[in-house]
């Protein structure tokens, strides 16, 4: 269809500024569809920059993916969108969501059954949840891009960080709904938090020495060693939970910050792959 | 002038087994070629040029910097690009997706940048129409290329491929030929391969490296030369030979010492193929790696 009447040089000269008002403009561009007159009368008063930045802009709309729902998520707690996206790349994030809810879900179905029984397991096995997830959260074993990661500008030890924290976090916020349920809501009950702290802190520096796997395995071992032999030892099953022993977590946690921080190095250039 | 990439005298042990043991080799723009067997270090080494792993032993120097200083470190991986020999790829994300969070890895926090960016190094590779599929859908070359478009965000000084045509096929690896052979126009490239025709057609610089140690430095002609007058084709297997088989006319292709003049032995103009295969002796049944 060719059009019968032309936009007048006033009302283009204001459109091609991006003056016009909306209802002008919405005229203007149902007119331009089909007059190539007009369309060439305006093409060299158009504004070549704000082009280029509108067409960077739809073609960016149009061609990027949508992030995915966890990615969506976490930029609406505040996360900047590209750690946002360093996270959601994290498979043990997914993995300990998985195992901390599992983890969560048994306690509350064993403490609804068992009572008492269950408190000394989900103490000793709660600060276990981040120990592990932090052991698949970054690593030449668990990561396939480990090598590509490595060799870029980003500090690897500020990712496994941060990938660390929300781990931690993950399985913090699980860990205390899985305390809910236990039989007595005590000091207890957040008996097992300086211990997640501390062991997930010596996990990631025993990491500085040998792979995050490695490093899991043998704080998890040690953990497990002294829970069983200060009970056996004061003949207290709890033992290793009260308040001498927070004290020792929180020395562990000071600890392992000071290692981590001198041996960081370490996790940014690898003597062996 | 001091060079680009320069090497001395690096040693590095895996327990008892000595991956390189006193190498020494520089590099500058152009492509360098790494040609050897099968354990014959130049992964090690190749790792140690994408600044993930430290030497044992010995200096390096990338782009005129340290890699072991932390500081200076960060401004080579700057100036890096790294395709590793198994690049392993997230295979829930879309290509775009993948090259794009490796972007942000590489420090290009502007969106729109770094889009534009993913967008080239895709083009570039060939991936665009298939730059929003799962990673999980691609075939092993596509996802090769992937592994490509990553190394190239960002145009590095640097880039460093570990057999980056393994599992492409004949298009794909002209292709490669095209962009690589372009970016080191004035870029630092160093590569392995499988495939001496790769080397010969792209390679100003090769290096063989076998049990760890430099066996060759210098242009793919000079390594080219040293087989010449030690290949010959002749009616049947020259017991001298250290290689031979039938070629498609029935004759056999004999290389290693002529020695005693073989009957109805005709000399052949050496290629890149023969000479390697010379220089790595008994290994050289096995293919290059």
């Amino acid at each position: 269809m060719t059009a019968t009447w032309h936009v007048d040089d006033a009302s283009i000269e204001r459109y091609a500024a991006g003056a016009a008002n909306d209802a002008v403009a919405a005229s203007i561009e149902a007119h331009l569809v089909n007059c190539g007159e007009c369309r060439a009368a305006i093409a060299h008063r158009a504004d070549h920059d704000r082009l280029e930045a509108i067409w960077t802009e739809t073609v960016d709309t149009l061609d990027v993916p949508r992030p995915r729902v966890a990615e969506r998520l976490l930029r609406r707690l505040g996360v900047q969108p590209h750690t946002a996206r360093l996270l959601v790349a994290t498979r043990s994030l997914r993995l300990s969501w998985l195992v901390s809810i599992g983890f969560a879900l048994a306690f509350g179905v064993t403490a609804a059954s068992h009572g008492e029984h269950t408190m000394v397991p989900f103490l000793m096995l709660a600060p276990l949840l981040p120990v592990a997830g932090v052991a698949v959260a970054y690593g030449p074993s668990v990561d396939p891009t480990y090598e590509v990661t490595l060799a870029t500008p980003l500090s690897n030890s500020r990712l496994l960080l941060t990938r660390s924290a929300a781990v931690l976090a993950t399985t913090l916020v699980l860990g205390g709904v899985a305390a809910l349920t236990l039989p007595s809501l005590d000091w207890t009950a957040a008996a097992w938090i300086l211990p997640s702290l501390g062991l997930t802190a010596a996990s990631l520096a025993a990491g500085t020495l040998t792979s995050p796997t490695r490093a899991a395995g043998a704080v998890t071992a040690v953990w497990l060693a002294a829970v069983f032999a200060t009970g056996r030892e004061l003949d207290d099953r709890l033992a290793a939970f009260h308040s001498a022993g927070q004290v020792v977590y929180v020395a562990i946690l000071a600890l392992s910050v000071i290692v981590v921080l001198r041996r960081r190095d370490a996790l940014e250039i690898r003597s062996e792959l | 002038m001091t060079s680009q990439v320069e090497i001395v005298d690096v040693t590095k042990s895996f327990g008892r087994t000595r991956a390189l043991d006193g190498v020494s080799l520089t590099a500058d723009a152009g492509i360098t070629g790494l040609l050897g067997p099968n354990g014959a270090g130049k992964t090690t080494l190749l790792r140690m040029l994408a600044t993930v792993l430290a030497p044992d032993a010995g200096q390096l120097r990338l782009l005129g910097r340290d890699p072991a200083r932390p500081a200076e470190r960060v401004e080579i991986r700057r100036r890096l690009g790294f395709v590793p020999q198994e690049p392993g790829l997230y295979q829930n994300f879309t290509a775009f997706e993948f090259v794009d969070y490796v972007a942000i890895l590489k420090e290009m926090n502007d969106r729109r940048a770094r889009h534009d960016d993913v967008r080239r190094v895709l083009a570039l590779t060939g991936l665009s129409e298939i730059s929003g599929r799962r990673i999980r859908t691609l075939s092993g070359g596509q996802r090769r290329r992937v592994g490509l478009a990553q190394a190239l965000l960002g145009r590095p000084d640097l880039l460093v491929l570990d057999e980056p045509t393994a599992g492409l096929d004949p298009e794909q690896r002209l292709r490669f030929r095209e962009v690589v052979s372009a970016i080191a126009e004035d870029h630092v490239v160093v590569l392995s391969t499988h495939q001496t025709e790769d080397v010969a057609a792209l390679c100003r610089h090769v290096v063989v490296v076998h049990e760890g140690r430099v066996r060759f430095d210098g242009t793919t002609a000079e390594l080219t030369e040293t087989a010449r007058g030690r290949v010959w084709l002749a009616s049947e297997r020259d017991p001298g030979a250290q290689l031979s088989w039938r070629t498609a006319d029935g004759r056999h292709r004999n290389i290693g010492d002529i020695g005693d003049a073989p009957r109805r032995a005709d000399l052949l103009e050496p290629s890149i193929e023969d000479a390697y295969l010379l220089l790595v002796g008994e290994h050289a049944q096995t293919p290059a790696a």
